[in-house]
């Protein structure tokens, strides 16, 4: 019983990540990543001789930002087998991914950070200091955090300027998703000046819909998750449909690689500035 | 219509069931297929239907041969009755007669007035048409033989081919279905029946071929093919012979050892 | 005689015509149900009048093709399951209980994911059709001789649990991280989302499906009374297994090829219809076809209006209907085979 509560001592402090970066003496030097949006920012971070693994997905430039970085780092497939003989002092995981391969971590008292999914911008620059101290690089993460947070802040004299004219909006992503208030596409869409429709489609806003209630929606944008190179999926297959294309004559499509919005890093700036171009009526 | 078989050989799982069969059948005579069991005699009645090309030999429909015919064509002139013909669905006997009608019928076209009146005949004739609204399962094993005897009638072909018509039934419906077939062959269809009962094969049919171990042991009337030294080589029994009025028959009686004496 | 039963009180031609209305009913029906009501007359004349509205875009792109889809799968469905009946003359031989299905959902899974049918459209009805033939070959050796219940069902156990297992690899395998998540589309079917273009891809192979299969009605009534039978009464049986094979794939592969394999749909009809027709298989032909496609658009129609996002699975609608027919039956057949 004392050695399980001691176990979930020396988790917490981990799972919360300030108290551990705070005390953090030396910089860890063996860190790996079990999750596609962890391996972005770590990338970003740490130069690539101190990351034990991160994830194969990384190297795929169709859903990465920073598969050129990747090609340099061994990969992993988040099993717990690959990543316990790299003899890693830092594991960085996704809050909802790999759960069996964090339990097992977590048994072998291997250290780890696990990041959760931010919703506002906000919380993206939290998870990243959270993260830079982590890793020992504070200053780094500053800087990506300063970036991105000008990039938007350009944006936002950009919608005074257009004097409230905020055009509507929904987003359809693989399988019909839709992304409702309150979640971190909502606020991506409203930084680059547009009224996210979804919290008032027909059947409402969150999950998979299907396409005549986006379409019927009437929005003046849709915002299409572009992958036009992704393998066959029905998931994409909905994106191609002939209703969208049929749509396309009439409003405004803007694609956004996916790359930009699956994960929370500073990217979401470069999608607020596409999506802020499209905000614009079609040339 | 005649068929002319000539030197049939057939094998069946690596053993000769038919060796050098030479016979000719021809509308307006019965003609009782008989012998003991293993003989050949349904193979001979299927290669003679044309359901099964002999392993040598010919098989000559009105002197074509069966492929020049065409399958449709053939059977309009030849209808066959299965032994034990199972019938895979509850249909009514009215609409299993007209199955018969088949042959009869193009791609497309309908039933026609011809069909309905084949059917009926067929119908009465088996003494089947208060049944034509029964399900086929529900008929007893006497009238269900009746109604696809009346399928076969219907097709009014040339010649009749039926695969033991009167196993299953009781002595009644026995003796019903043999004068039944004796008149189809007296008002002109040929009609050749694989017969295990000697008496009746006897009594009604114009002609016996008797078969033996794959081969034509004796081919014609009754009297000459239902000989003593015929039963004896063929079926290994003697039989008891007698007279009703002018009309002789014939009763199985004793089965004999391979050397010719009384068994038992 | 007191009562006519039922097979002799609704004349044929009655049962066809009423059962046509009752599809083109339900498909209209399925137009206008949808997730989202709007004005259908306005809508229609949108469309018809060129005006490129929203609910003229959806009528056209969306809704229209999803009912046409159902009809046509449904009635694929149906009329292939009546053929098979008839041909291995059993009543549980059904397209989805005998793997012909699931075999074309590993077809099209293979060409879908592979992206070939990205290149080349026809590709994914020609790799549900391949998958179809397979099997339906396959049953042709178990069933050599008329299938025995026993053969069929397990044989269909086998076919079904093969095809499933190596449909679920080709999906482990495909590179999209989505696809191992969309067995369900195929192992159950969905109409959701169908467009125009799959329904033009899949419409003419499947009008040849079941004009093949529909030819072989006459020799199908004539099988009734077994092989021998039948070939005396002047069928070519070769022949017939032929055109009925190429038939399920062609209509079953291409129906399963853009809305997954439904379940069930060729079992349910032959069953309620066989007694009003008095149990012929060449008459049960086009009002089972018709039947299967009333209950897949029904079902349809049921998977919109149950509250549950996102929408059930065709599949698991017509399997809620279709299991205790099949139950029935099979109690059924085990007191007649014992």
């Amino acid at each position: 019983m004392r050695r399980w509560l001691l176990r979930i001592l020396a988790v917490l402090p981990l799972a919360g990540g300030a108290a551990l970066a705070g005390d953090a003496p030396a910089k860890t030097q063996r860190i790996a990543s079990l999750n596609l949006c962890a391996d972005e920012l770590l990338l970003r971070l740490v130069e690539p001789q101190r990351i034990a693994s991160v994830t194969w997905l990384a190297r795929d430039p169709r859903g990465s930002n920073v598969a050129a970085l990747a090609a340099a780092v061994p990969v992993n497939r988040g099993l717990a087998e690959e990543i316990v003989p790299q003899r890693p002092d830092l594991v960085v995981a996704g809050k909802y991914t790999t759960r069996t391969t964090v339990g097992l971590l977590k048994r072998l008292d291997i250290p780890l950070l696990e990041l959760d999914v931010p919703q506002t911008v906000e919380a993206v620059a939290e998870q990243i200091r959270q993260l830079a101290h982590a890793v020992g690089e504070p200053e780094r993460g500053e800087a990506l955090i300063a970036g991105m947070t000008a990039r938007l802040d350009a944006l936002d004299a950009l919608d005074a300027l257009a004097q409230g004219q905020r055009p509507t909006a929904v987003v359809l992503r693989p399988n019909g998703f839709v992304a409702g208030s309150g979640s971190l596409v909502d606020t991506i869409l409203t930084r680059a000046g547009l009224d996210n429709l979804a919290d008032r489609l027909p059947l409402g806003s969150q999950g998979a819909l299907p396409l005549e209630a986006i379409i019927l929606g009437g929005a003046e944008r849709l915002i299409v998750d572009a992958a036009p190179d992704a393998p066959p999926s029905l998931a994409h297959a909905v994106l191609h449909h002939p209703a969208v294309a049929a749509l396309a004559t009439r409003v405004r499509v803007v694609s956004l690689p996916s790359r930009l919005w699956t994960c929370a890093g500073p990217q979401i700036a470069e999608a607020a500035e596409l999506l802020a171009v499209g905000r614009e009526a079609a040339p | 219509m005649r068929i002319d078989a000539t030197g049939i050989t057939a094998s069946a799982g690596g053993r000769r069931v038919l060796s050098d069969v030479t016979l000719n059948l021809q509308a307006g005579a019965f003609v009782g297929l008989i012998g003991p069991n293993g003989a050949g005699k349904t193979t001979l009645l299927r290669i003679l239907a044309g359901l099964a090309p002999p392993a040598a030999g010919t098989v000559a429909f009105d002197g074509a041969d069966a492929a020049r015919l065409g399958r449709r064509a053939l059977a309009r002139r030849i209808a066959y009755l299965a032994q034990d013909g199972p019938v895979h669905w509850p249909l009514r006997a009215e609409a299993l007669a007209m199955l018969g009608r088949l042959p009869h019928r193009g791609m497309l076209g309908g039933v026609t007035a011809a069909d309905r009146a084949a059917v009926e005949r067929a119908l009465a004739r088996t003494d089947t048409l208060h049944l034509r609204r029964r399900i086929v399962g529900t008929l007893s094993g006497g009238e269900r033989m009746r109604v696809l005897l009346a399928r076969t009638l219907a097709t009014e072909a040339a010649l009749l081919l039926a695969d033991e018509p009167v196993a299953a039934l009781d002595p009644r419906h026995q003796l019903e279905t043999m004068a039944l077939l004796r008149d189809a062959a007296r008002s002109g269809t040929g009609v050749v029946a694989v017969l295990h009962d000697l008496t009746l094969a006897a009594r009604f049919c114009d002609r016996l071929i008797l078969l033996s171990d794959g081969a034509v042991l004796a081919d014609g009337p009754p009297d000459q093919t239902l000989t003593d030294a015929n039963l004896r080589d063929a079926y290994g029994i003697a039989a008891h012979r007698g007279r009703v009025g002018d009309r002789p028959f014939l009763l199985p009686w004793t089965a004999l050892s391979t050397q010719g004496e009384p068994a038992r | 005689m007191s009562r006519l039963p039922l097979d002799e009180r609704i004349p044929y031609a009655a049962l066809v015509a009423g059962l046509a209305v009752l599809t083109l009913a339900l498909g209209l029906a399925s137009v206008a149900i949808g997730y989202v009501p709007f004005d259908l007359g306005a809508a229609f004349g949108d469309l018809l009048g060129g005006r490129a509205t929203l609910p003229a875009l959806v009528l056209a792109e969306l809704r229209i093709p999803r009912a046409a889809l159902g009809l046509l799968v449904g009635f694929s469905l149906g009329l292939t399951g009546a053929a098979m009946q008839g041909w291995l003359r059993n009543p549980l031989a059904e397209p989805g209980l005998v793997g012909v299905s699931s075999a074309a959902a590993l077809g099209a899974v293979v060409v879908f994911y592979s992206g070939l049918s990205a290149t080349v459209a026809l590709a994914l009805p020609l790799g549900g059709m391949a998958g179809a033939a397979a099997a339906a070959l396959l049953l042709n050796v178990m069933a050599a001789r008329g299938a025995g219940t026993t053969t069929l069902v397990i044989g269909g156990i086998a076919i079904n649990s093969l095809a499933g297992s190596l449909t679920a690899l080709a999906l482990n395998l495909a590179p999209n991280p989505y696809a191992a998540l969309e067995i369900v589309f195929w192992l159950m079917g969905s109409l959701a989302d169908r467009s125009t273009d799959q329904l033009w891809l899949v419409l003419p192979p499947m009008l040849a499906g079941w004009a093949l299969t529909l030819s072989g009605a006459r020799a199908l009534d004539a099988l009734t009374l077994g092989e021998d039978t039948a070939r005396s009464l002047g069928f070519n049986l070769a022949a017939l297994r032929v055109r009925l094979i190429a038939g399920a794939a062609l209509a079953v592969g291409s129906a399963v090829s853009v809305t997954g394999a439904v379940g069930f749909v060729g079992l349910v009809g032959p069953h309620l219809l066989r007694p009003l027709v008095g149990a012929r298989p060449g008459r049960l032909l086009p009002v089972s076809g018709l039947a299967g496609a009333s209950l897949t658009l029904a079902a349809d129609i049921a998977v919109r209006l149950l509250p549950t996002r996102p929408e059930l699975k065709l599949g698991v609608v017509t399997a809620l209907i279709g299991a205790p027919f099949l139950i029935a039956l099979i109690w059924r057949l085990r007191r007649e085979e014992p």
